[in-house]
């Protein structure tokens, strides 16, 4: 195989990934948000957004994955927006600790 | 072969090559559109959930106030269930779908201590009150559909349902070592000051306050109205509206149209039907404060002394406890 069909595979699946994780943590959220828990803001969570957000960076500096990586990138920047909401929101909403 | 029989059949083998290449090419695409398909589909789908959520928080932060919806339910307690405070910490407000769920307890003074009276869980949908449930504590309780005479703290024109002498043998027949909350009816119209100083010895802890509605308990479109007041004893709960006021009685009436605007969801939270606080707001900037009836607690030697005083109509016994008066 061509190296450069090596390279445009290698980013074609960071693309991919980027989706994978962004929409598992997505997946998460809901299962936590369905069964009335409370969403866990900064633990491993926040690690799957930075690996989204990064692998979907990663993707864009390729033609053929760049819309995988945009694709990416926003799953992990909802993430991180449905994050801010529930943490500013949710001390405006609700005083008690 | 010749020179032009080898070049057709070099021809032939490359377009082979190329033809599979093609098709490998193709399934590739076909495979990735279905994947993304798939996903994109999966993305749509996760994110409703979580959007549905932030849509629900960004309504209770900035549309109804959940703050709002709040104080709205623990004021109109504070002003229509006698003798009640509530605790700040033992609030507890969950989110769902578009909804909000609050529960918190309820306690009252019996004798010196706080007893638990009633557990409270209040749904909301958006601002609506949908699910009420209430678990009483209490031996006790008072009449839940009121009518113009099922009153424990009645209006001195007003007649009571309930055995005033028997309430005072009841209590003549306890032991002295326990400690009780009556529900005080007065001959006239009092200050609250007037008679906090009349009644030694014990707690005022809640003072109905005429309303110009309670001599007939109905209100001018001649709905029974439920009976109003507020706390007397300095409430130093980090919570209570009545935390640091300088006068109760301002305060009361800041209370009353505060909750104004959120009359019917204040009628549904209360146990009380009718609040008419338009009404009786009137009333009260017109013609000042002044109380019918009282809550009072203390040893059941020291209520019973108020038999004798002349301000003292009726006397309905509430909770009793064992003893625990400290002072």
């Amino acid at each position: 195989m061509e190296l450069g069909t090596i390279k445009q595979q290698i980013f074609q699946w960071m693309g991919w990934l980027s989706i994978v994780t962004g929409l598992v943590s997505i997946a998460v959220i809901n299962i936590y948000l369905l069964w009335g828990l409370n969403v866990p803001i900064g633990k491993n969570i926040s690690l799957w957004l930075w690996v989204t957000i990064l692998l979907g960076i990663i993707a864009i500096f390729n033609k053929k994955s760049r819309s995988l990586g945009f694709w990416g990138i926003g799953l992990g920047l909802y993430l991180g927006l449905f994050y801010m909401v529930m943490f500013i929101l949710g001390w405006m909403i609700n005083p008690f600790p | 072969m010749n020179p032009y029989d080898k070049l057709i059949q070099k021809a032939k083998q490359d377009g082979g090559k190329q033809s599979d290449k093609g098709s490998a090419t193709i399934k590739r695409a076909i495979n990735s559109s279905k994947w993304r398909l798939i996903l994109s589909t999966l993305t749509v789908l996760l994110l409703i959930v979580p959007t549905c959520y932030m849509l629900t928080f960004g309504y209770y932060a900035f549309g109804t106030k959940s703050t709002t919806l709040m104080d709205v339910a623990s004021k109109t307690l504070y002003i229509t269930e006698p003798n009640t405070t509530l605790e700040e910490m033992e609030f507890d407000m969950d989110f769902t779908l578009f909804s909000m769920n609050l529960t918190f307890d309820q306690y009252k003074q019996i004798g010196d201590e706080i007893y638990p009276a009633k557990e409270y869980d209040l749904q909301f949908i958006f601002k609506d009150l949908v699910k009420k449930e209430t678990n009483s504590h209490l031996e006790k309780v008072y009449p839940k559909n009121p009518t113009e005479t099922n009153q424990w703290l009645a209006h001195p024109e007003q007649r009571v349902e309930f055995n005033g002498a028997n309430e005072w043998r009841v209590l003549s027949g306890l032991p002295e070592e326990t400690v009780v909350e009556a529900y005080i009816s007065l001959d006239k119209l009092y200050s609250v000051d007037e008679v906090v100083d009349s009644m030694e010895n014990i707690d005022v802890t809640w003072a109905a306050i005429y309303t110009g509605t309670e001599d007939t308990m109905l209100s001018e479109d001649g709905d029974v109205v439920s009976p109003i007041g507020y706390p007397v004893q300095p409430d130093q709960t980090y919570w209570s509206p009545f935390r640091d006021s300088t006068s109760h009685e301002e305060t009361f009436l800041t209370m009353l149209k505060e909750i104004e605007p959120y009359e019917d969801l204040a009628v549904e939270v209360s146990p009380h039907k009718n609040l008419e606080l338009d009404e009786r707001i009137d009333y009260l900037e017109e013609n000042g404060l002044a109380t019918y009836g009282v809550v009072v607690t203390g040893p059941t030697e020291e209520i019973a002394k108020l038999q004798e005083l002349e301000m003292v109509r009726h006397m309905k016994l509430g909770e009793v406890k064992l003893w625990n008066w400290g002072r």
